[in-house]
Formats: C-alpha cells, sequence, structure tokens
C-alpha cells in the first residue's frame, strides 16, 4: 500500500548519518541538477504538480515562479519546520530519519530559485532534531556538499544553511509570522498581499517551503515529473506522509500515494481500532480541519479534491482517530484550549472569540452549561470565519463548529445530564 | 393638526358677578370654622414642627446621602454622572486618586448646595453606582447661613437610610 | 488624472484615487467607519476587523483600511449583513473589556463607547467574572497611564514608538486574550513625544496623568489655537471649561491635524504648556509698586509716553501676534518713539530635534521679521543706553537683568508675574497668548489665526485694546 519516495530510507539503521545516507543514495539528484538549468528546475516541479505538505497544498512550482528573476536583492530559501499542529507529526521523521534528504531538497530548491541562504526555523521543542540538522549540516560543509561550491566545485553555486529555532509557538508555523519571528520580531501574522507575490525577508524575496515540500524535489529532480505524476491521482499526484494517530493499532507516519480510502488506511496500516473499539470520527488533516463522522471516513478518499468534496480538507495528512469512548465535548474542549493559547492575539475576533469558546466549553464541563453555549460557540464560530488575517482563525472555526454541527446531540446530552443544581 | 375649543368657564352673569362665589366659599369656611371650634381632633392641618408627619412613603425624595461599601468605605467613584444629570447644576465634585485599592478613583470633594438643589432625584436615578439616595427621610432642612445649606461630603456620608423606610 | 476612478459608497458615486485605500474615502464622505487599528499616521495594521464594509462581488466583508479603491467598485457601509458583522466583533471586543466607564478618563471620548452607542446595544453573553484580568494604572513614565484591562490591542501605540518615534519602548506581551501592552523590562516611555499615544489611543487604555481625574471630557468645551512653545506653532486644540462659581481655566491641549504644520502631533512639552496659562499670572496694575486702576495706569502711561516719544524704545516680542507688532511698529512710526524686537532669551538649542520642535521657543519671530522689527544686538544695546524710557512689552529679556533699567523709567506690560514688576514704575497687565485672537507666522511662514474662546470672569485687557486707549489718551492731551 505505501509509496516510499520521501521515507525511502527512514527503515536503514543510522540514515541520518551522511556515509550511511550516501550509500543509499542520497544526493543522487545533485549529478543531473547541475545539468539543468533553474528555470528547468522550476518547470519540472511545476509539471509534477507537487503540492506543499504544510497544508495549503499550494502549487509548489507555481509559488517559487513568484521569486523575481533578476533581482539584485538576495533572495531566501525558508524551510517551515515548525511543525505545532496537533496531530501532524511527520516533518520530524524526515528531519529525525532522513536529515540528508532535506538538504538535497534545500540544495534542489535553492538552485532553482538562485537563492545562496536557506533558513530552517525549526520549532522550539525540536531541540533534538536541532542537533541532528546541524550536525548533518556541519557533515555536508566539510564533505564539501554545501558551502562555498557545491558538491566540492561540482557546481560553482554559494549556499549556507542556517537552523534558526523558534520559541515554540504554534503561529509561528504560519509563513509571515514565521518570517516576522525570524526577523527578531513577535510572531504576528502579516496582512495577505493584495496580488499574488513571494514572502519579503527584511524586504527581500523570500519562499517558505513545509519540510516534506522541499525533501520531496530531489525525487522529481532525479527521475523526472513524469515519474513522480505516476503516483496519486491526475490532480494530486505523488505521494504524502500521512500520519495515524489515536486509537489504532499501529499508530505511525506512512507514506501514500494520493487516492486511498481512508478507511483502508486506517484498517489496514493502522491496523483498525484498538480493543475492537467502534471508530467515532476522524479528524483528517491535523485538527485544523473539519471533523468527519464514521459515515464520512467510510466515503473519503485521500487526496486534495476528494476531502473538499466531502467538506472538509487533507490540511497536512495527519489523521486523529476518535473512538466511541471519546466525549465530543472534552474533545472540543481540549482542542480549544489549544487555540485559546495559540491565537498570537492580533486580530480581534481569535483574541477574544478562542477564549471565549474555552470559557463557555469551561462552563459546559463543570456543570454550568446552559442549551444556548451551543448557538454561542456557532455564533462564534461564524465570526472566527473569514475576519481575521490569517486562518488561525477560520481553522477553529472548521474544527469547533464541525464538532458542535455533527455531534450536537452529544453536547445537548451532556449539558442537561450534567447541570449542576443551581441551574435549572 | 386640528385645534381644538375649549370653552371658557365663568362666562355666564352669575359667574360675572362674583358674589355668589364669594358667598358659596365663605359658606365653606364657616362650616369648617364652626366643626374645628367644636371638636379639633379631626384636623388635617398639623402644627408643625411640634407634631411631624407620619406618612412619608419610601419613594419620597429627602437630602441626599453617600452610601458606602460593604467594607464601609465611599462607594461614590466621583464619575460626574450625577453632576451631568443635576437640573440645579448643584453638585459640586472634584475627583482623586483612590490608593486603598479599593477602586481607583474617589471624590475629594463632594458638595450638594441644597439651596439650589430642586430634589428632582436625577442624581439618585444616573448614579450608576448607587452611590448616592435620597432615602434619609430628611424633608426638612433648616439652617441659619447659606454656606450651611451646602452639604459636604463627610456630611452626606454621615447622613443614612431612614429608620422609618422598609430595609429593600 | 488616469489615476482618479469612479467607486460608489453607500449608493453614492465618488471619486478615487486608484490603489489609495478605501477607508480614507469613507471618512471623507463623513461616513463614522469603526475602526481602532487605523490611523492615517500610522497606516494600516488590519488587526481590529471592526472596519469592515461590503464590497459587491467579493464572498466576504473586507476591512475598509486595507482594500485598495478600484474603478467600479460598490461599497455598502450600511445593512443588516455588515451591521451584524460590526456587532459581533464589537462584542467580542468586549468581553474581556472592564467596562469600567465611571472612573474612566477616556469616558465620553471613548471609541467603544461611542462603536456600542452607535451599534451595539445587544445583550451580554458573558458573566463579568470570567473576565480575563490584567494590571490597572500602571505609571509608564512620561505623563502615561496604562490600564491594560481597557486595551483594545489596536497597537496604535507600539507602531508609534516604532515607527514615528523609534524609541520602541512599547511591546505586546502574552499572547490570545492574555496579551497586554507594557513597556519592555526596565524601560519607561522615553520620548519627547510620548503623550501622543494618549490621543492616538482609542479607548481609556491610555491616559494621561496630568489630566487624570481632573475633569470628565464633556464638560469641556473647545477653541482651535496653536502652541506658542515654539516657532514651530503646532495646530492644537485647546480645551477649557469655566465651571460654576469658578473661573475659566485650561484643562489640557490636544493636537490638531494640521498638514502644513506638525501633522498629527505634539511634543509634550507643548503639551503641557497650558499650564503656563493658567498659573502665575498678573493681575493687578501699579504705579512705583502701588496697586491702581487700570484707568489711571492708562493715564500715567500716556502722559509718559507723549511726554518723551524721542527718549523712548519700546520692546516688543515674538510672543505677540502679526495684528499687535504692527499697532506698535505703527505707533512709532507715529510718535517718533524707538522699536525693537530684540529677544535671545528664547532661544534655546537644546530643545530643538528632528520631529517637530525648534530652536526658538517663541511663536512668531517670523511674523515679527516680516515687520521689518528690528532685533540687532548691538542696536538694542545702543538704544537701551541712549533711551530714558523702557516700554517692556511681553518680553521677559529683563526678567534677570534689572540692574539694565538704572536711572530709567520703565514701563511693563505683561501677562506674567515677573520680578521685573518691582523695578517697574508703571505695570499693566494684559491678555496672555490665548485670551486674546491674533494670527502668528511661524517658522516655515505658515500664518495662523487664533480666535480665543475663554471667558475669565475678570478679563484683562488685551494689549490692543490698552494700546489703543493709550493712543486716544495721548490724543486728547496732544
Ligand atoms: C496557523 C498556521 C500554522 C501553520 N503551521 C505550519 C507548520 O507548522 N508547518 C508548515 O510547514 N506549515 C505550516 N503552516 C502553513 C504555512 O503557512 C505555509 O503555508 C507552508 O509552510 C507553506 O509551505 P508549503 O507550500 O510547502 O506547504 C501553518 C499555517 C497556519 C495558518
Ligand atoms: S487569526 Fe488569530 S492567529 Fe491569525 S493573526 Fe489573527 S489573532 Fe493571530
Ligand atoms: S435632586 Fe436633582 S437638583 Fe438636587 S442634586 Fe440631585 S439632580 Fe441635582
Ligand atoms: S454619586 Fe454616583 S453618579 Fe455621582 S459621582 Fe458618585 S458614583 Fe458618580
Ligand atoms: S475605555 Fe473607558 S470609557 Fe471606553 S468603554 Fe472602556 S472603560 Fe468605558
Ligand atoms: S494601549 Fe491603546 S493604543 Fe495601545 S494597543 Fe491598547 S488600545 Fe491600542
Ligand atoms: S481599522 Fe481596519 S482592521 Fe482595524
Amino acid at each position: 500500500m505505501e509509496t516510499k519516495i520521501v521515507s525511502k530510507r527512514f527503515h536503514i539503521p543510522e540514515s541520518y548519518k551522511l556515509e550511511v545516507a550516501k550509500k543509499h543514495g542520497v544526493y543522487g539528484s545533485l549529478e543531473k541538477l547541475f545539468t539543468m538549468t533553474p528555470d528547468e528546475v522550476i518547470t519540472a516541479v511545476e509539471k509534477s504538480n507537487l503540492r506543499g505538505k504544510g497544508g495549503g497544498g499550494a502549487s509548489c512550482g507555481q509559488k517559487w515562479r513568484y521569486m523575481p528573476l533578476n533581482d539584485p536583492r538576495p533572495a531566501y530559501l525558508i524551510v517551515n519546520a515548525d511543525e505545532s499542529e496537533p496531530g501532524t507529526f511527520k516533518d520530524r521523521e524526515v528531519m529525525d530519519k532522513d536529515p540528508h534528504l532535506l538538504i538535497e531538497g534545500i540544495i534542489c530548491s535553492s538552485y532553482a530559485m538562485n537563492i545562496h541562504t536557506a533558513y530552517i526555523y525549526i520549532r522550539g521543542e525540536y531541540k533534538w532534531l536541532a542537533d541532528r540538522l546541524n550536525t548533518a549540516i556541519d557533515e555536508a560543509y566539510e564533505a564539501g556538499i554545501i558551502g562555498e561550491t557545491l558538491m566540492n566545485g561540482a557546481c560553482d553555486f554559494k549556499l549556507d544553511i542556517v537552523v534558526h529555532r523558534g520559541a515554540g509557538a504554534y503561529i509561528c508555523g504560519e509563513k509571515s509570522a514565521l518570517i516576522e519571528s525570524l526577523e527578531g520580531k513577535r510572531g504576528h501574522p502579516r496582512l495577505k498581499p493584495h496580488q499574488k507575490e513571494c514572502e519579503w525577508y527584511f524586504g527581500d524575496p523570500a519562499t517558505v517551503n513545509n519540510v516534506e515540500t522541499i525533501a520531496s524535489v530531489p525525487e522529481i529532480v532525479e527521475f523526472g515529473y513524469e515519474a513522480y505524476t505516476k503516483h496519486g491521482t491526475p490532480k494530486s499526484p505523488g505521494t504524502m506522509l500521512f500520519a495515524l494517530s489515536g486509537p489504532v493499532k499501529n499508530p505511525g507516519v506512512y507514506e501514500l500515494a494520493f487516492g486511498h480510502k481512508m478507511i483502508d488506511v486506517i484498517n489496514t496500516l493502522g491496523g483498525g481500532m484498538k480493543d475492537g473499539k467502534k471508530l467515532k470520527a476522524v479528524i483528517p488533516g491535523g485538527v485544523s480541519c473539519p471533523i468527519l463522522t464514521a459515515d464520512e471516513v467510510n466515503k473519503a478518499v485521500l487526496d486534495y479534491e476528494s476531502m473538499w468534496d466531502i467538506g472538509s480538507t487533507l490540511g497536512t495528512g495527519g489523521m486523529v482517530i476518535i473512538d466511541e469512548d471519546a466525549c465530543m465535548v472534552e474533545v472540543a474542549k481540549n482542542i480549544i484550549e489549544f487555540y485559546h493559547h495559540e491565537s498570537c492575539g492580533q486580530c480581534t475576533p481569535c483574541r477574544e472569540g478562542t477564549g471565549w469558546i474555552d470559557t463557555i466549553l469551561h462552563k459546559v464541563i463543570h456543570q454550568q452549561g446552559k442549551l444556548s453555549d451551543i448557538d454561542n460557540i456557532s455564533d462564534v464560530c461564524g465570526t472566527l470565519n473569514g475576519k481575521t488575517i490569517c486562518v488561525f482563525a477560520p481553522a477553529v472555526a472548521d474544527i469547533i463548529g464541525s464538532i458542535v454541527v455533527k455531534f450536537r446531540d452529544e453536547f445537548e446530552t451532556y449539558i442537561l445530564n450534567n447541570q449542576g443544581a443551581e441551574h435549572e | 393638526m386640528g385645534i381644538k375649543t375649549v370653552k371658557r368657564h365663568g362666562d355666564t352673569l352669575r359667574d360675572k358677578l362674583y358674589i355668589p362665589a364669594i358667598v358659596s366659599g365663605m359658606k365653606t369656611t364657616m362650616r369648617h370654622f364652626v366643626t374645628n371650634i367644636k371638636d379639633n381632633s379631626n384636623l388635617i392641618t398639623k402644627s408643625y414642627p411640634e407634631v411631624q408627619p407620619t406618612d412619608i412613603t419610601d419613594r419620597y425624595r429627602g437630602v441626599h446621602r453617600l452610601t458606602k461599601r460593604e467594607d464601609d468605605s465611599i462607594s461614590c467613584v466621583a464619575c460626574y454622572m450625577c453632576a451631568t444629570a443635576c437640573p440645579a447644576d448643584c453638585m459640586f465634585i472634584e475627583a482623586t486618586e483612590r490608593t486603598d485599592g479599593v477602586d481607583e478613583k474617589m471624590p475629594a470633594v463632594f458638595n450638594i448646595d441644597l439651596l439650589e438643589c430642586v430634589f428632582c432625584g436625577y442624581c439618585v436615578e444616573a448614579c450608576p453606582c448607587d452611590a448616592i439616595r435620597m432615602d434619609t427621610g430628611i424633608f426638612s432642612f433648616v439652617a441659619d447661613q447659606r454656606k450651611d445649606f451646602i452639604l459636604s461630603k463627610e456630611a452626606l456620608l454621615a447622613n443614612t437610610r431612614s429608620k422609618d423606610f422598609s430595609d429593600d | 488624472m488616469s489615476n482618479i476612478v469612479n467607486i460608489v459608497i453607500d449608493g453614492k458615486e465618488v471619486e478615487a484615487e486608484k490603489g489609495a485605500v478605501l477607508i480614507d474615502y469613507l471618512f471623507k464622505q463623513d461616513i463614522d467607519i469603526p475602526h481602532f487599528c487605523y490611523h492615517p499616521a500610522l497606516g494600516t495594521d488590519g488587526n481590529c476587523r471592526m472596519c469592515m464594509v461590503e464590497i459587491e462581488g467579493s464572498k466576504r466583508p473586507q476591512i475598509s483600511c486595507d482594500t485598495p479603491v478600484k474603478e467600479g467598485m460598490v461599497v455598502r457601509t450600511q445593512g443588516e449583513n455588515i451591521e451584524q458583522v460590526r456587532r459581533d466583533i464589537l462584542e467580542l471586543e468586549l468581553i474581556n473589556h472592564p467596562v469600567d466607564c465611571p472612573t474612566c478618563d477616556q469616558a465620553g471620548e471613548c471609541k467603544l463607547q461611542d462603536y456600542y452607542m452607535a451599534g451595539g446595544f445587544y445583550e451580554s453573553r458573558l458573566e463579568a467574572e470570567s473576565k480575563v484580568k490584567a494590571k490597572k494604572a500602571v505609571d509608564l513614565g512620561k505623563n502615561v497611564m496604562l490600564d491594560q484591562e481597557r486595551c483594545v490591542l489596536c497597537t496604535r501605540c507600539t507602531r508609534f514608538t516604532d515607527e514615528i518615534t523609534h524609541t520602541n519602548e512599547l511591546g505586546i506581551f502574552s499572547r490570545a486574550d492574555h496579551s497586554v501592552i507594557s513597556t519592555f523590562p526596565g524601560q519607561e516611555l522615553e520620548s519627547d513625544y510620548s503623550m501622543n499615544i494618549v490621543d492616538l489611543c482609542p479607548v481609556g487604555a491610555l491616559t494621561s496623568k496630568d489630566f487624570r481625574f481632573n475633569q470628565r471630557v464633556w464638560f469641556l468645551e473647545s477653541f482651535e489655537a496653536i502652541c506658542s512653545g515654539c516657532s514651530k506653532g503646532c495646530s492644537i486644540h485647546v480645551d477649557h471649561k469655566k465651571e460654576k462659581y469658578k473661573d475659566d481655566q485650561i484643562f489640557r491641549f490636544r493636537p490638531r491635524e494640521d498638514h502644513d504644520v506638525n501633522g498629527y502631533f505634539i511634543c509634550d512639552d507643548g503639551r503641557l504648556s497650558y499650564k503656563d496659562e493658567n498659573d502665575n499670572r498678573l493681575n493687578d496694575a501699579s504705579i512705583n509698586q502701588e496697586t491702581v486702576s487700570t484707568k489711571e495706569a492708562l493715564t500715567n502711561i500716556a502722559d509718559v509716553l507723549t511726554a518723551n516719544p524721542n527718549d523712548t524704545l519700546l520692546l516688543v516680542s515674538p510672543f505677540l501676534s502679526n495684528e499687535e507688532l504692527a499697532l506698535i511698529k505703527e505707533y512709532t512710526l507715529n510718535n517718533g518713539t524707538t522699536l525693537s524686537g530684540y529677544s535671545p532669551q528664547y532661544y534655546d538649542e537644546s530643545f530643538a530635534d528632528d520631529m517637530l520642535r525648534t530652536s526658538d521657543r517663541s511663536p512668531n519671530r517670523a511674523g515679527m521679521m516680516a515687520l521689518r522689527i528690528n532685533e540687532n544686538e548691538k542696536d538694542f544695546n545702543e538704544l537701551l543706553s541712549q533711551k530714558k524710557v523702557i516700554v517692556v512689552i511681553e518680553n521677559s529679556y529683563f526678567e534677570d537683568k534689572a540692574e539694565l533699567f538704572k536711572d530709567k523709567k520703565v514701563i511693563l506690560f505683561s501677562s506674567k508675574d515677573t520680578k521685573v514688576k518691582e523695578f517697574a514704575n508703571t505695570v499693566l497687565p494684559v491678555a496672555s497668548f490665548l485670551e486674546k485672537d491674533g494670527s502668528y507666522t511661524n517658522s516655515e511662514s505658515v500664518t495662523q489665526h487664533i480666535k480665543s474662546g475663554i471667558r475669565k470672569n475678570a478679563p484683562v485687557g488685551t494689549l490692543t485694546s490698552l494700546w489703543k486707549a493709550i493712543e486716544s489718551l495721548s490724543k486728547e492731551k496732544a
């Protein structure tokens, strides 16, 4: 069932070491890369229809085209390794098991966009991964793979890679907040530009890409986009690292071509539900997207378009499985606590709305809920949706709103059964 | 809009002569005079101030008082809402920083000039803190100098709710 | 010209500049679109989400502070939908707000209050006890008080210290609804323009320590004037009030938007200079230290002037208005007295900066120069040694130089109580800078007019009226 492209070396012991990884083909794409022009690389990535794995699913090649050509300013590649979304833990696998693949991807991408400095912005809590990356980068410098030239002079192209540790804010995964943070400021997302353009790091052009996206590039360079698009569906070609968590027998990260049925993945790779429990719901793409009920899970197909069609998104591919024992009120409370804690606090609806929902659910759980609270939560979700600077707030509206709508009965019963004496 | 014409009273000859009206008025006066001379126990007029009224209702607006919080400190936060509402412009407040941590602000000066006050009660209505009330039951306030009619913050705080009023 | 396009705002066709920010045109149409974070001086930040409008063709309401004007755009600021959106956001803005308007100095000029009164009026859905608590009454230094609970996190203040003064004292701390504004650890506000954040703050989170609890703003009356703190002559609003049984008193200055002069801001020194108007005033006329009536003093002055025109030096100052200077200059021309505007004491290099403040701490030197009133030091010293009668008019030059008056007859016109009074033969109080009408020309040759709104219980005469009285008294004599 699995299609191993990014994860091809994950099973090899000590594959994070340069010598081991090298034996198994890392940096194999570079020879081909140096025969291509940067434009050819971008075209290949465009044609491969590689889509961003950070949650948005936008075409990577198209995004690279927004980088201004022949610009005198330095350009930057910023690799987004902030992975803080609950239920998403795929990037860490890449950095843990195959950091040289990421470096190889950075080389290909930087070459394509004529970038000489790449940053890896890594989540603060991933200290051991930052160390691992730094070790790998040191190895690469020592081996002459990066530095003043690439591959010991095989290509006269300077490239430096710098690992920057964040301070542990989820919002710094949002690309513009990430850049603000990298610039040394508070991680506040910026207003969306009015036209499609690249990002700006200290006023210089920059591209932000997810770890997995970058790690997928060498495959496309080495074997051509045709080989890549053979996998998956026509609109969602290639593979993606899917993370399974929750009460399944074999939780973990699995690389799959797009187009598999979600329920099959849960039952085969995931090994089915633990202890014979019934599946109740799945949050498909990290917790930031609408929840799927068991019925919907049976219909769900793992590619971008199919997921949109059933009213959710593929997000980061991190599937959070929920079984029949779970109380949806508590699930909602757990999730909103996270968002309440992580909202950057910049825009009013998100700053105050996440806290308000948290307060309401706190009341509900402490025996002081009223039926009107359910509508109040839906109302606040309405205000969170589409009225903020970044998509953090709409994501809250998506997940909390969908839980409240799809499991409304459960909320009503919970409130009616758990009303304290002081309430009617 | 139409105009309604109201007929004037007092147009008849009888009315214009006055004498019949005076006579009928004197008749009433004499009747009372005679009854009261015979028995004065039913008199409506009181020998004030020896006899004090007993039928004042809780809604009666007497002299103001400033209320206190549970910890016995002043409730008023010197927001000037009362002074803003006051049609007689007879409240003189000066605010100051409150440093005991209970609130931020309180009046340093709070004077009401009772000679100017029209006892409308707007100040009571306006107060967002229930800090001023007119439930002292003091309906007659006397002094022999103008300046004594100006009640200070201390005097207003010393006033209490009338004992005759119910407790709610 | 091709840059001008037509847009429709609430059914009205309006010309607008392509690419400009839509909210500016809403302001121009006198539409009071709710907004907290946008400020023309600070630009767009887009965080408050209050300025939402409906734009035909876009699915969702858009914030007008970040919407560029496009040809044919149809904008709606009214209607049930958009008003509901606004109400929802306002409700969120208020859920953690302490609403302690009774103790809040902003009450009466608070945007939260205004917007609630204009479009709120919903039933509260949040209990007071679940509100997030934060620090109140924090002294930020430089006359600014902070109440973190009242803050709506519009970041106008931080953007001001970051982008306008570049002093970077303020930041946001913590996240989500625990976010608060504060100075960075160990720092205080230090800019000489700090108090502008009090005006910028749309709510009562930042208030002036100087004005704190002094007056409720709705009692204040206001007139437009300029600041006399330096030759920039920043445009201001003078907020004053004549309370019952008291005299008219100035409570504060606020900057007045004026793109020819100061833009949106004024310096703190200028702002607090209102105190000079209230304090230290000269009230009584006197002759040889004996209090006399104004009439007597006037007659005395007229006598002295008509007796010694050729032996008289009139010393005016750049604090006088163009009209006053012209009047006195004309008198000099007609009567053969001499005139000087020598006033070096107002120069203070340390006051100047690269924002607004200049080194000349007087408001009308340019006006004095335009009238060609001589302020040459050598000429002045020469005249001073020759002339027997010195008439000092609102000029503080002699403040610590009374010894120069030896063997002279001194006439003093002043609005301030000054030591010079003790050495003057005749003293006459005059109306102060803001108690009179007049025009002033600033260092950039912009002439502004003040029409005073102050009504003192016992007004002292303006220099113009007094001088005219002297002139007619002199004529009677002649
Ligand atoms: C609230 C929020 C959190 C995000 N967190 C991450 C993250 O942790 N890692 C990531 O790669 N992208 C994250 N993103 C998506 C990024 O903004 C951005 O779209 C992505 O890094 C682009 O890379 P891609 O095109 O390769 O997916 C987040 C977005 C939002 C709105
Ligand atoms: S939506 Fe939330 S996280 Fe995003 S910018 Fe606004 S406050 Fe910050
Ligand atoms: S009762 Fe009326 S007139 Fe008297 S102080 Fe109150 S508001 Fe003013
Ligand atoms: S009495 Fe009430 S209304 Fe008057 S100042 Fe005090 S708190 Fe405000
Ligand atoms: S800022 Fe002050 S005046 Fe405005 S609503 Fe809050 S407490 Fe009231
Ligand atoms: S203190 Fe005032 S200006 Fe500063 S962010 Fe808060 S509300 Fe805005
Ligand atoms: S004024 Fe437009 S978002 Fe604040």
